[in-house]
Parts: C-alpha cells; sequence; structure tokens
C-alpha cells in the first residue's frame, strides 16, 4: 500500500470560507493529485459554495472529493464553537443541505447558527467530527452531556480531532481530547486545518483573516495562525507528524472510504407543471400551443409551423421538458393578467412552441431561426428560456414566483461577488494601515478590471519602491477573484420537485423576502440544474409607460404589435443616427455604425444590433459586410453550400447560429460536435477550447475544397465570436424593441423623453443628456413646480413644443425628496399660497422644503430661489411656540448661469438648458466651435473643441483605444484617444468632466470623430461643477 | 517622481478628515485649514495628506509658545483656529517703536528656528487680527479701526474656520463674506443657521483687544537655593519640610492630599537629580510624606551635597474620613492600605521601576503574551487558589545566546512550538521554541532563531 493511499486530508477550507481560506477549490484538488491522495474533503464554513467547482477539478484530476462543511454552533449558555461534518450518502447530502439551510435562514446574511440538538436531528448519513477548537465548550471536569448526545446520535460515525500545527496549546488540547475520547470511547482522527494549497499563500490568509476581524496587521496579531503550518501537505509528512499515533491516520482513509458520495448522484427533477388530471403534461403543453398557434396565425397556421412545432414538440416530451416551458407559460400569463410587458429573449425565440406559447415574440419560421441553437438531443444541457420584464415590476413576479411554487421549492440563484483590484487595494491598504486617502488617489488611478503595476503608485504620487507599496500591490494582485461575499443573480430561479434545501443550501439575501441558493450561475449548469431567468429591462417599463401617456394625452392605444413595422420616417431618424434614449441601438458604437448600414427595414436593426458586438468586430466582419451592403463588394461565397447560411447577411457569418450551420455544413460537424463548438464559444474566456477546434474545422474545409486562407479566416471569425456574439433570435427580440422604441422617439418625442425620464435608471445616457436631446427635438421642457409637477415626469399640451406637447420635470428628479413626500406634494398643487403652508399642508420636512427651493419649485411662493431658501430655514414646525417672522430679507436673484448650475446640483436635469450653452460667446471669442459645427467640419480639419464629457469607453475589443463623448448645448462630439496620447493625459482624461482636446476629425460615411493628440483643462468655468459622466471601462 | 506635491496636515487618518494646515503649494491650490478632505481632495487630486501624531502637535505648539514668550508676556492660542496665536502688545511701542520690524523679527524667528511660516497682524481688536491674517500680506499693520473694520468685513467666510453646513447655505444664498453675513439680522441667523455665526456677528462688532494669557502653572510648587551644601538627608528633610508646609495647608483647604512628590535636587558640583514618588493614597500626613522622602533620599548619594531644592505636588482628592466608620464591617484578611503603604515604602527606597506586574497580552510569540507594567497600588481581587503550588518563572528582557543544547544533557524536551510570521515587518519571524528540562534539574525555556540560526535561552524556573 503506497504511503499516499494512507492519509486523506478531512478539514480543508477553500477560499470560499469567504475571508478565511486562501486558496481556489480547484487549487486543492490539483495539488491532492500531485501529492498522488486519493481523496480529499472539502469543508467550507457554513456552505458548500465551492463545491461543484471542486467536483469538476476532481473529475478531471481523478480525485475522490469529499462533501462537507464545518458548522458553526451555537448552543444557549456555550461559547461559538463548531463541527465538520462529512457527507457518506445521498441521504447524509440531505441532511447537511438542510442543517446548513435552517442555520443560514434563521440569521442575517452572512452568519448561521445551530445548536447540536439540531446536528444531531440531522445525523443521517453524515460523518460528524469534533473540532480542537470546539473544546471550550466542555468543561474541564465536568460532564456538559455534549459528546454523549453527540455519540447517540452519530454513533461510529463519531469522531474527535486532534490536531498538530505546533502551537503551544497543541499538547494540552491533545491531552483534553484523548480524556474525553476515552471517557466515551469515542475514536480520534489525525487532521489539519488546511488553509491553503501551498505556504506561499500564508501572507493572503493573513490579510484575509484581518478583511474578516475588520482590523490591520499591526493590531491582529492574535487573530493570525502563529505559523504556516496550515498547508495542504503529502501523506508521508503527515505520517511523520502522527507517527506515535497510526490508528488516528488511519481513521482519516476509513471515513474517506465511507464517504462514498459523489455529486453525480444528486439527480434533479424539474417539478411537473400543474395541470389537469385528464391528460399528460406533454399532452397540456400541446394543447397550448396548439391554443397559441391558433391565436398567431388568426385561426389558420401555416404547414411549416405545424410541422415545427410538432418536431419540437415530440423532443420536449422525448427530453422531458414540458414542464420546463409551462413554467414560463404560466409565468408570461400571470404577467399578462397583471398587465405587466415582458417578452422572451435569446434562444428561446429560435421556439416555434415558445413563440406559440406567448414566450416570445419572434416567429421562428418567418425568420428561418435554427431551433438547434435552442434545444437539441445532443446538447447535453437544459433549454435556456429568459424572459425580460419590465424592470420596476419584477419584484411583483418574483415574490409572485415565490408564492406559487413555495418557498421551500424554489429560490434564486446566487453570484459570488470577487475581489476587483480596486476593491482588493481597498481592502488590502486598510490592513496594512495605508492611509485612506492614499488608497482614494490610488484607486483612482486604477482600471476596474486588471492588476495594479508600479506604474500606477507613480501616476497617483506614491513612491512604488516603499516596502508597504510593494505588499499592497503584491497582496492586491494576488486576491484578485477570491470570493469576498454573496450576492444574488439579477434573475435566476431554480425550481425543484422536492425541498430545495436537500439539493443545495439556501440562505437569505440581503434583500427582504429574497432567498438564494449558495451556487451561481456556472455551477447550476454544471449539474445540470434548471435556471429560469427572470430579467428586468428597463426599456420595456419606459415602452408601457410610453404607450400609457399616449393613450391618455392623444387618445391613441398603441402596442408593440400595433406599430407600423415599415414607417419610413423612423429609418430616416435611424440613418442619421438619431437614437439617443433608444434601447440597444443609442451608444455610441452603434450611433457610428447606424449612418454606414443605412437600416431601411426591421431586419436591418436585427443585423445592426448583432453586429455591434465584440465578436464580429474583432472577427472582422464589419467593414466587409459595409461594403457589400454598400455594393461596393461583390457577395461572394467561399463555397456554393454556404450561400444558404450566409446569404441573409451577405456572405458574412453575424449570428451565433450562422456560424454552428457553418462548421456543419462545410466542416460536416455533427450535430453533437456543433453543440460542443456553442458551449465552447460561451465559454470565451476559457480560449484553449475554442482552440481545439482549429485543426479539425480547418482541416475538414480544406477536404471540401475550401481554400485553406479562407478556411483560417472562417475559423478566426469563429474566434471572434467566442469573445461575444449575439445569436439571431436574441438580436431580433431586442429589434423589436429597438423599432418600436425608435418609432415612439420619432413621433411621439415628448411622451418618449418622459417615460423615459420616468424609468431612469436605465439606458446609456444621463437624465440631464435626455432631457437636452429632447430639448433639440424642439420639445421644451418646463422646470419643476410644485403648482403643477406631480412625482413622475408629466406632458403638457404645448403648442410651441414638437409634436404639441412639453415636457414637464417631475419631483422625483429634485435629489432626497422621496417618494412618499412627492406623492404628499402632488395632492397640495396649487392650493397653498406660502412656504410655511406647503410644509404644514403637506407634511414634508423643512430639509425637503429647502431641498425644494433649491431646486426652484417654489417659485410663485417666494421672489426667489434665495429668498425661498432664506424663508425655508426660517420656517418653524408646528411643535414650536414662536410664528415664523414675516420674511423682511431679499436676496439677489440668480443669474441664468447660475439657475442652471443650481438645477444641475439639485435636480441633474435644467429646464434652462445646457452649462455650456451659458459660456458659448466666451468659447467662441477663444476660437472654440461648438458641437453641431464640428459634426460638419470636413475631413481632415484641425479642430478645438470644449465639451461636458458624459462617457468613457475603453471596449476590450478596441485595443486598448479610450472613445469618449463630449457633449454641449448642440449635440455630441466623438473624441478618440489613441493609448499613447490617452496615457500621456490619463490623469486630465480620467478625471475631468469639462474637457478641451484638440486633434484632426476623421469623417467618413456621415460619421465623425475627432481623433485627438492634446488635452488641457478649460478654465474660467467657475460654476462648473457636480458634472457626473458614464464610464465603462 | 515629483516629491514637491502640495502637503496638507489633517486632523484623522479617514478621508472624513478636516485639513488643519498646509503648505504653500497647497495654499497655492485653494486649500486652506478648516477644509474638509474631502472637498480638498476634489479641488486638488494630487494633495498629499499627513495626519500627525498628537504629540508631536503639542511639541511644536509648546516650542511656538516659548518663542512668542519672547515677543510678549501675555500669550494666547486662538481656541477656535489651531495653530494662532493672540499676543499682548499694548504698551509695546516704548520698548518696540518700529512694530513692523518687531513682526518680522517674530516671522525670523519662528522661520529660523521651527522653519515656521508666519502671518503677523496687529491691529486694535481680537476679531480684525483674527481676520486680517487672512490676508494675502505677510505682516499687517492697521493703523486705524476703521481701516481693521474695512479688512475684516471683506474677509471671505470660509476662511475663518467655520462649520462647512451653514458656511454652504449661506453660500447659496449669496453671503460670501464677514460684511455681508453683518448685513443679515443677528438673531435670524442664529435661528435659521448655528451659534456659531452668530457668535462670529457678535464678535465682528465687539472692540475687545484683550489677550488672555496662557494659564499659569499649577501653584503647588515651591523651592529653595540654599547657602551651603547640605549632605545630610535629616537636615534636607527639615529643609523641604518649611517649605511645603504652605503647600500642604492650601491643599487642605481645597480638600487635597498629596498623591505624587517631585523632587528635584541640585548638586554643588553641577548637575540635578529627579525623583518621583508616589504615596499609597493622597495624604497630607507628614510623617507619611516625610518618612517616604527619608527612605528615598537614604538610597541617594548625596556626598557631593545639595544647594537647591524644588518640591512639585501633585494633588489627589483627598478620602472621605467617614469610610473610616465602615473599615470593620469591610475588613478582609488582606489589609490592602497596609500592603500599598509597604509598595509606596519600596518604590520610595529602591524606586518605581523596581516594582512591576506582568500584564497578559493575546499574542503568539511567547514574549509578546505579557507586558510589564507599574504597579503602585494594590486592587481587592479575589484571593488566588491557595491550592495551586508555585513557581518563580525568570523571563530575560534579552534572551542569551546559548550553544546548541546537547541531546544527551536533556532530561525531556516539550516542542518545538513554530512561530512564523511578521512578513510585513523588514525582518519577519520564524523559530521554534523549546520547554526543556537538563538532567542536572533545571528547566528551561529556549529557542532556536531559524532566520539567524542561533540557540537562545529566554527564560527559567527557579
Amino acid at each position: 500500500m503506497s504511503a499516499a493511499s494512507l492519509y486523506t486530508p478531512l478539514w480543508c477550507k477553500s477560499n470560499y470560507s469567504f475571508l478565511e481560506g486562501a486558496s481556489f477549490p480547484e487549487q486543492y484538488v490539483s495539488k491532492a493529485a500531485q501529492l498522488g491522495l486519493e481523496a480529499i474533503a472539502l469543508t467550507d464554513r457554513d456552505g458548500i459554495y465551492g463545491i461543484v467547482k471542486g467536483h469538476l477539478a476532481a473529475r478531471e484530476h481523478k480525485v475522490h472529493l469529499i462533501v462537507g462543511s464545518q458548522i458553526t454552533i451555537k448552543n444557549p449558555d456555550s461559547p461559538v464553537s463548531s463541527i465538520l461534518l462529512l457527507v457518506c450518502n445521498l441521504q447524509g447530502y440531505a441532511s447537511l443541505c438542510s442543517l446548513i439551510t435552517l442555520g443560514r435562514r434563521r440569521c442575517k446574511k452572512g452568519e448561521s447558527e445551530v445548536t447540536l440538538e439540531e446536528c444531531c436531528l440531522h445525523s443521517e448519513g453524515l460523518y460528524a467530527i469534533w473540532l480542537p477548537e470546539s473544546m471550550a465548550v466542555l468543561q474541564e471536569r465536568e460532564d456538559t452531556g455534549h459528546l454523549k448526545i453527540m455519540k447517540q446520535a452519530f454513533g461510529n460515525r463519531f469522531f474527535m480531532m486532534i490536531c498538530r500545527h505546533k502551537e503551544a496549546k497543541d499538547p494540552i488540547l491533545e491531552k483534553r481530547i484523548r480524556n474525553h475520547a476515552k471517557r466515551y470511547g469515542i475514536r480520534t482522527v489525525a487532521g489539519q486545518e488546511i488553509l491553503y494549497h501551498c505556504t506561499s499563500h500564508r501572507p493572503v490568509q493573513d490579510v484575509l483573516s484581518c478583511i474578516r476581524h475588520r482590523r490591520s496587521l499591526s493590531n491582529c496579531e492574535n487573530l493570525l495562525k502563529p505559523n504556516a503550518l496550515h498547508e495542504l501537505i503529502g501523506a508521508d509528512e503527515f505520517l511523520n507528524i502522527f507517527d506515535d499515533d497510526p490508528a488516528s491516520v488511519q481513521a482519516t482513509v476509513e471515513i474517506a472510504r465511507n464517504c462514498s458520495f459523489r455529486l453525480e448522484d444528486v439527480r434533479y427533477i424539474y417539478p411537473e407543471e400543474i395541470h389537469s388530471d385528464r391528460i399528460s403534461v406533454v399532452e397540456y403543453l400541446r394543447e397550448l400551443t396548439h391554443r397559441g398557434a391558433l391565436q398567431r396565425y388568426s385561426g389558420r397556421p401555416p404547414e411549416a409551423i405545424s410541422k415545427q412545432i410538432e418536431r419540437e414538440l415530440q423532443l420536449i416530451e422525448e427530453l422531458e421538458y414540458a414542464s420546463h416551458f409551462l413554467t414560463m407559460h404560466r409565468i408570461v400569463e400571470w404577467c399578462k393578467q397583471q398587465d405587466i410587458m415582458c417578452q422572451g429573449r435569446g434562444s428561446a425565440a429560435n421556439s416555434a412552441v415558445c413563440f406559440c406559447l406567448g414566450i416570445t415574440q419572434i416567429d421562428p419560421i418567418d425568420m428561418d431561426l435554427l431551433f438547434e441553437r435552442f434545444l437539441s438531443r445532443e446538447r447535453d444541457a437544459p433549454p435556456d428560456i429568459d424572459l425580460d420584464i419590465e424592470h420596476e415590476r419584477r419584484e411583483e413576479v418574483i415574490q409572485h414566483v415565490y408564492d406559487a411554487y413555495g418557498r421551500d421549492r424554489a429560490a434564486m440563484v446566487a453570484v459570488v461577488i470577487r475581489y476587483r483590484i480596486r476593491s482588493a487595494i481597498r481592502d488590502v491598504g486598510t490592513v496594512l494601515d495605508i492611509p485612506a486617502s492614499e488608497l482614494q488617489r490610488l484607486s483612482k488611478q486604477l482600471n476596474s478590471y486588471g492588476s495594479i503595476a508600479p506604474d500606477d503608485f507613480v501616476r497617483a504620487g506614491l513612491d512604488p519602491s516603499l516596502r508597504t507599496h510593494c505588499l499592497l500591490a503584491e497582496l492586491s494582485n494576488a486576491i484578485i477573484d477570491f470570493p469576498r461575499h454573496l450576492s444574488i443573480h439579477p434573475g435566476g430561479f431554480v425550481f425543484t420537485t422536492g425541498p430545495i434545501h436537500e439539493v443545495i443550501p439556501v440562505e437569505n439575501a440581503t434583500m427582504p423576502n429574497r432567498t438564494v441558493i449558495q451556487w451561481e450561475k456556472d455551477d447550476i449548469e454544471a449539474m445540470k440544474i434548471f435556471k429560469v431567468d427572470l430579467l428586468g429591462l428597463g426599456a420595456l417599463t419606459q415602452l408601457h409607460r410610453c404607450f400609457e401617456l399616449i393613450s391618455q394625452h392623444r387618445g391613441i392605444d398603441l402596442t408593440m404589435n400595433s406599430i407600423p413595422t415599415d414607417d419610413e420616417q423612423v429609418f430616416a431618424m435611424l440613418q442619421k443616427a438619431d437614437t439617443t434614449g433608444v434601447f440597444q441601438i443609442e451608444s455610441r458604437a452603434q450611433m457610428s455604425m447606424l449612418p454606414r448600414l443605412k437600416p431601411e427595414q426591421w431586419y436591418d436593426l436585427v443585423v445592426q444590433i448583432a453586429i455591434v458586438r465584440p465578436g464580429p468586430i474583432s472577427g472582422g466582419m464589419v467593414h466587409p459586410y459595409l461594403r457589400r451592403r454598400a455594393g461596393e463588394e461583390a457577395v461572394e461565397y467561399p463555397h456554393p453550400c454556404l450561400a444558404s447560411v450566409l446569404g441573409k447577411t451577405l456572405g458574412i457569418p453575424i449570428f451565433q447560429e450562422q456560424v454552428i450551420k457553418l462548421a456543419m455544413t462545410v466542416a460536416d460537424y455533427q450535430p453533437g460536435e456543433a453543440d460542443q463548438l456553442r458551449r465552447d464559444m460561451a465559454a470565451w474566456r476559457r480560449v484553449d477550447r475554442l482552440e481545439r477546434h482549429r485543426e479539425k474545422l480547418v482541416s475538414r474545409m480544406v477536404a471540401k475544397g475550401i481554400k485553406q486562407k479562407f478556411a483560417e479566416q472562417v475559423f478566426d471569425q469563429i474566434r471572434g465570436f467566442g469573445e461575444y456574439g449575439f445569436p439571431e433570435s436574441h438580436s431580433a427580440s431586442f429589434a423589436l424593441i429597438a423599432y418600436a422604441a425608435s418609432y415612439l422617439k420619432c413621433h411621439y418625442p415628448a411622451e418618449f423623453a418622459c417615460s423615459l425620464l420616468n424609468s431612469q435608471p436605465m439606458g446609456f445616457y444621463s437624465p440631464s443628456t435626455i432631457v437636452e436631446d429632447t430639448r433639440r427635438h424642439g420639445v421644451r421642457i418646463l422646470p419643476i413646480d410644485v403648482h403643477f409637477s406631480r412625482r413622475d415626469c408629466t406632458v403638457e399640451p404645448c403648442r410651441e413644443s414638437t409634436g404639441g406637447y412639453a415636457l414637464r420635470i417631475g419631483l422625483r428628479y429634485v435629489k432626497g425628496i422621496n417618494n412618499k413626500e412627492a406623492k404628499s406634494l402632488e395632492s397640495t398643487q396649487i392650493a397653498v399660497q406660502s412656504i410655511e403652508e406647503l410644509m404644514h399642508e403637506t407634511g414634508i420636512s423643512k430639509a425637503t422644503v429647502k431641498k425644494l427651493a433649491e431646486a426652484g419649485a417654489l417659485r410663485g411662493l417666494a421672489a426667489n430661489r434665495r429668498t425661498a431658501l432664506w424663508m425655508a430655514h426660517g420656517i418653524r414646525t408646528r411643535k414650536e411656540i414662536l410664528p415664523t417672522l414675516e420674511n423682511s430679507t431679499e436676496f439677489r436673484s440668480l443669474s441664468l448661469e447660475e439657475s442652471t448650475a443650481w438645477d444641475y446640483r439639485s435636480t441633474g436635469v435644467s429646464s434652462n438648458g445646457h452649462m455650456l450653452q451659458h459660456y458659448r460667446e466666451q468659447l467662441r471669442a477663444q476660437g472654440l466651435p461648438d458641437a453641431k459645427t464640428v459634426n460638419n467640419m470636413p475631413d481632415g480639419r484641425r479642430v478645438r473643441f470644449v465639451g461636458a464629457v458624459i462617457c468613457r469607453q475603453r471596449p476590450a475589443s478596441a485595443s486598448s483605444v479610450v472613445f469618449m463623448t463630449l457633449e454641449d448645448e448642440t449635440g455630441f462630439v466623438n473624441a478618440v484617444f489613441w493609448p499613447r496620447c490617452f496615457e500621456r493625459y490619463s490623469t486630465l482624461a480620467k478625471t475631468l468632466s469639462l474637457l478641451g482636446v484638440e486633434g484632426t476629425l476623421q469623417v467618413a460615411s456621415n460619421v465623425v470623430h475627432l481623433i485627438v493628440d492634446h488635452v488641457w483643462k478649460p478654465t474660467d468655468f467657475s460654476l462648473w461643477k457636480d458634472f457626473r459622466s458614464r464610464n465603462f471601462h | 517622481m515629483d516629491f514637491q506635491l502640495p502637503v496638507a496636515l489633517v486632523d484623522r487618518s479617514d478621508s472624513r478628515s478636516i485639513v488643519m494646515a498646509v503648505d504653500r503649494s497647497a495654499l497655492k491650490r485653494g486649500i486652506y485649514p478648516g477644509l474638509p478632505y474631502a472637498n480638498a481632495i476634489a479641488l486638488c487630486p494630487e494633495l498629499h495628506a499627513v495626519y500627525p501624531h498628537p504629540q508631536q502637535i503639542e511639541y511644536v505648539h509648546q516650542q511656538v509658545i516659548r518663542h512668542l514668550g519672547t515677543f510678549s508676556p501675555k500669550i494666547e492660542p486662538v481656541a477656535e483656529l489651531p495653530g494662532a496665536y493672540y499676543l499682548d502688545v499694548s504698551g509695546m511701542h516704548r520698548l518696540e517703536p518700529n512694530l513692523q520690524a518687531w513682526a518680522q523679527r517674530l516671522q525670523g524667528i519662528l522661520q529660523d528656528h521651527e522653519q515656521l511660516h508666519a502671518k503677523v497682524a496687529i491691529g486694535f481688536t481680537r476679531f480684525g487680527v483674527r481676520a486680517a491674517v487672512h490676508s494675502t500680506a505677510s505682516v499687517v499693520l492697521f493703523e486705524s479701526t476703521s481701516e481693521e473694520m474695512e479688512t475684516a468685513l471683506s474677509i471671505p467666510l470660509e476662511k475663518l474656520n467655520l462649520p462647512s453646513r451653514p458656511l454652504m447655505e449661506l453660500d447659496k444664498l449669496g453671503i460670501h463674506t464677514v460684511g455681508d453675513l453683518q448685513k443679515l439680522p443677528e438673531w435670524e441667523v442664529r435661528s435659521r443657521f448655528s451659534e456659531e455665526l452668530f457668535n462670529l456677528m457678535r464678535k465682528a462688532k465687539e472692540e475687545d483687544g484683550t489677550v488672555h494669557g496662557i494659564r499659569p502653572p499649577a501653584p503647588y510648587s515651591a523651592q529653595i537655593d540654599l547657602e551651603y551644601a547640605e549632605g545630610d538627608v535629616e537636615q534636607i528633610l527639615v529643609v523641604i519640610r518649611r517649605i511645603w508646609n504652605p503647600l500642604l495647608e492650601k491643599m487642605k483647604e481645597l480638600a487635597e492630599g498629596v498623591s505624587e512628590i517631585h523632587l528635584r535636587l541640585t548638586k554643588d558640583f553641577g548637575g540635578a537629580c529627579n525623583e518621583k514618588l508616589r504615596t499609597a493614597k493622597p495624604t497630607l500626613d507628614q510623617t507619611t510624606l516625610i518618612d517616604l522622602l527619608r527612605l528615598r533620599l537614604h538610597a541617594m548619594n548625596l556626598d557631593e551635597g545639595v544647594v537647591g531644592i524644588s518640591v512639585h505636588v501633585i494633588p489627589g482628592v483627598l478620602p472621605s474620613p467617614q469610610m473610616d466608620l465602615y473599615q470593620d464591617i469591610v475588613k478582609s484578611e488582606r489589609d490592602l492600605l497596609a500592603a500599598n503603604r509597604a509598595l509606596a515604602r519600596i518604590c520610595a527606597e529602591f524606586g518605581p521601576e523596581q516594582v512591576l506586574r506582568a500584564r497578559c497580552l493575546n499574542a503568539h510569540l511567547p514574549e509578546n503574551s505579557y507586558e510589564w507594567e507599574y504597579f503602585d497600588r494594590l486592587r481587592n481581587h479575589a484571593s488566588a487558589d491557595q491550592g495551586n503550588a508555585f513557581m518563580v518563572r525568570r523571563i530575560l528582557d534579552d534572551p542569551n545566546r546559548i550553544s546548541t543544547p546537547r541531546r544527551a544533557t536533556l532530561e525531556k524536551v516539550r516542542g518545538p512550538y513554530s512561530t512564523t510570521g511578521f512578513w510585513w515587518r523588514p525582518i519577519g519571524i520564524h523559530r521554534n521554541d523549546y520547554f526543556v528540562e537538563t538532567r542536572d534539574g533545571c528547566t528551561q525555556w529556549i529557542f532556536y532563531d531559524c532566520i539567524n540560526r542561533q540557540w537562545y535561552e529566554r527564560g527559567f524556573v527557579q
């Protein structure tokens, strides 16, 4: 027998014990394999967060992974202790998950407690090991009964662990453990508390401990481990440590052998949906689908759709997915009943069944969508059905799902929040006692992703050679991607047939009434557990509100289906890239593409949305497509068989489905291989997974007579898609919403802007940019006024305004006013005559009155804002005895420029126009043009421009090029910073909200870019402050 | 790297701190004392914040006071503006006709000795000079009260170290200077904003120019220069008794007793001895006090003779005599008072550093797991478990280097207990501790320093 098979580490905590262990589960498993260990237990504290990752690694390395957890025990009148539980079999797994759930659900987020009695009640199928750190619970001489009840509950599956970490307390503890073990006839087992896979991670573990205890290293000595003997060691070394007690070492192996449970043993069954007793679930689905088809096609569904439905239903029946579809149907129906707009997205739109059930809005036959992209026999994963719901009403749907399925059968998916460089710098820096001010300055120099380098210290004015700074960099980089805490997935739900807490532990989320499982999306997929995504989409909220406004003011009842799809004015607007605020096509990249792509029909929008993605961009597909579309390049297919695959997109692969079809057509990929390709593309961070297709694809294409060069090019395109590409169905679903939004913007600009402002936060632009864009479209903007404004923005009839309606800013935009107060103000409206009366009638606080005064909302109640503010300061509450004094103090009125600045400061938007319009004369005198002038200048012109930075972007696909959108009262200027220029002016470019830039214009196809080579800080703009850009670095 | 970055002193180490002082570079960038650090960093992103230790501040303060003391008999720190001082120059014109030159000399002294840049304003009212310090001139000399008033009214409010919130509110109302503020009704300002602003308005109107000097040192001090060198302890005690009698009388009036005596003896051939004694409890009992002094003086070498005696007494509240009524009731087996008297006598005779006790700390390194603390008084703890045998453990402050222990000489070895860490310090720790019993019956605490590769003895048991 080899030494390796004589020992199993039973107490390993990974970094999924949140700020305790200092190695990933995969690192433990890999090291165990290296050391030749046959098995290893993963026992994170009060959870099994990392078990799936460990399980996948164990499968790869052929190591047996024992599932376990270190459970926190808190008995009345006893100090907190913990016990190790290891899973023997499936029943044990259910017991462990239930016990963890019990402890987690009764505590606030991040904590857990169970009693020893509860632990004993869940003893079935579990090994229990009493840890040395729990000896404090036991009295020296008295019998507290703890060991007795544990022994009774667990029998021979109860052990006491002896640890030897070369600490002074070890011999004393060991003696006590042996005495107790002897007294109660309990066996001992040898072990080490393993916190990292190799000693080099010890500093990381120390730092994590400090973060957990919110202490710095200088005053945390006793909370740290005294030495570095907590690494995963091999059997030889372990046997040496316990050479005097081979029986305890042998016990580790005995336990490991009896813990034969593997995570594959968990059999997930999707819950059967409620249906009539007379028919089966599949028949019920069939009935609903046919009923839906009749509705969709006005009672006469085409033959093609009927065939497709039948094909899909057969497959659904075969794969036993009927209940999954019914669940989605049930949720969608409920949303319709509650007048909540929702729409399926993603690959579900490839399914005719989903279309007929009303889950999606795209006809897959009409669009010739690939059903296999959604569901296939070869696809080794459940279908992915995502549902977009109005974002402000999503919580209603979530709570309905909890009510409908029961909290013990449904829970939300978790998201593990991991360290990024900025959070790492902040936490590690605090631990190292680096002043917060220095950390703040350093953080400002860093991008959200990536690591920290010595140059970053220099830029922050810090000495990178200081030892503390070296440690800061080294340790911060080391903990990047380490789990920090658990959060909640934006909308992922899982359902189970039996109690969900027997499959995955469930705990409380921070949000009230939300429960969350301990696994994240990838773990769910790996375990082949069905997930339903209920995602919030602001655009649907906006559309719903816009339809309501139009109906209310104009009596026109519009819906998504009643909007004409061939409106020329809409396409003319799109071709001019006039799409600020339009879902999906408002980003700077999309706006740059619109004048080149020149959409003329709805399908062009489908292409437009899909083409401006990292996949097609890095795959080099954009320019060939545009050239072919403009007729500058002939549409050619490298092989005649590709005409059917790429015909819709002029011979260029743009959608994910096309890539898969392409592989099947020209490289003879079988459906299984194609599905593997799809999954490898989805796992785009793992470059190696996609690379393994290169040889197969290229050689098969060459064998089919396709030139080597083209074959390589096709693979590059596929690889590009791997980085991020849209399926056609997904793009089509989004295009529906984008077109509807465009139509509303074009024909009802006031209602469009009003609904957009009332649906914030959403979209790409800040409210101020939306308001400015609306004003540029001729809509009058009316200020906030307590006499006229409601909580939300409203539209008011106005002849001078485009479309006959003006936009009134709502009280919600006054910073610091809560909903209740805004509602209360709504009710008073014109009735009040004085500021004091307003306060007393509405019951709003004095602070709120001041905010209203600053926002200019008290016009009519005071001579000007300053006087209103002074009066607001002087108001006495009803409790105060003295009456409010008559105001006799008058203040100077604000200038227009000051009013605008006050508007921005107190509301974030202004009815007075853009701040820069007040400086226009001054700018003009300096020879600085406005954005409109710049956008009409010819190619190659040198330009100096000053504008407000509304957005900064550094897309991964752009090789460190930074794109910045600058705004003034006349529009946007698109600035481009090459890496060298950005590095040179990085501090100015990253921090200023009002920026001066100089460079050369690049004009092509009506798209204007300013290639910046010089940056400066504009001066003499005293009131310019509090303007924030949206940065997407 | 640019090390000429602007620097500000802040009052705490986090981002909620307030700027207390700035260098010229920061001043040029619009940073001034009183500004919240968050605002300062927004104005000047490259600003370096330094949080000085309070002791450092106190030290500099004392140095400045010392220097200013050579320019005026009355110095008063400005309570609301750290680093600013009022100096009384009334009557100074007779000694110093040119006050401009006086101010420049003051600046020169602070610059030369403390590297501090000072601004000086000479005027008629406290408010006027305080406000004038914020003007750009290095020395401001007001010729008339009207000139002073005019300057004071033009001072921006933000420079007066006022709380930021009311300042922001006033700024919104277009009130930026002291003059703007004076235009508002005083009582309205008080009810709307803050008492501080109201006081500011009041002060701005006052014509007070009084400087209240720093409080004189505590009165319980006495000293005497002897005509000849005295080496006899009893004679010295007679002198001490004579000079401190008035002090004790005064203390008696205030129901205070002596809790600490600071004694300074100046020797005949130069040099001095400073001695400190503590009593078991605050007392005015001459016999006890003299007894303690006698013990200490006898322990000293006074052969050279003493030519000067200075006594400084730290007072404490005298215990109420009513408590004596309960003595019989609360009497325990342990006479704490007697024990404390004994400790006081030991301290007096051998010095306070001879009576220490160990306090347990939570730390991994054995030598860090306790610290010595002065022990002047016993508390009424529960009595120790008499059943436990005790050993006298000797722990060495500095471990002794020893040669590698030979296994043959060891009877029993416990360990190694490994301690590694402190990796964040310039030199980390990696060592193994052992408790060994030697064949000749000694019990030792030894350790091997793995970094220095050296054995040490840390302690032993007697």
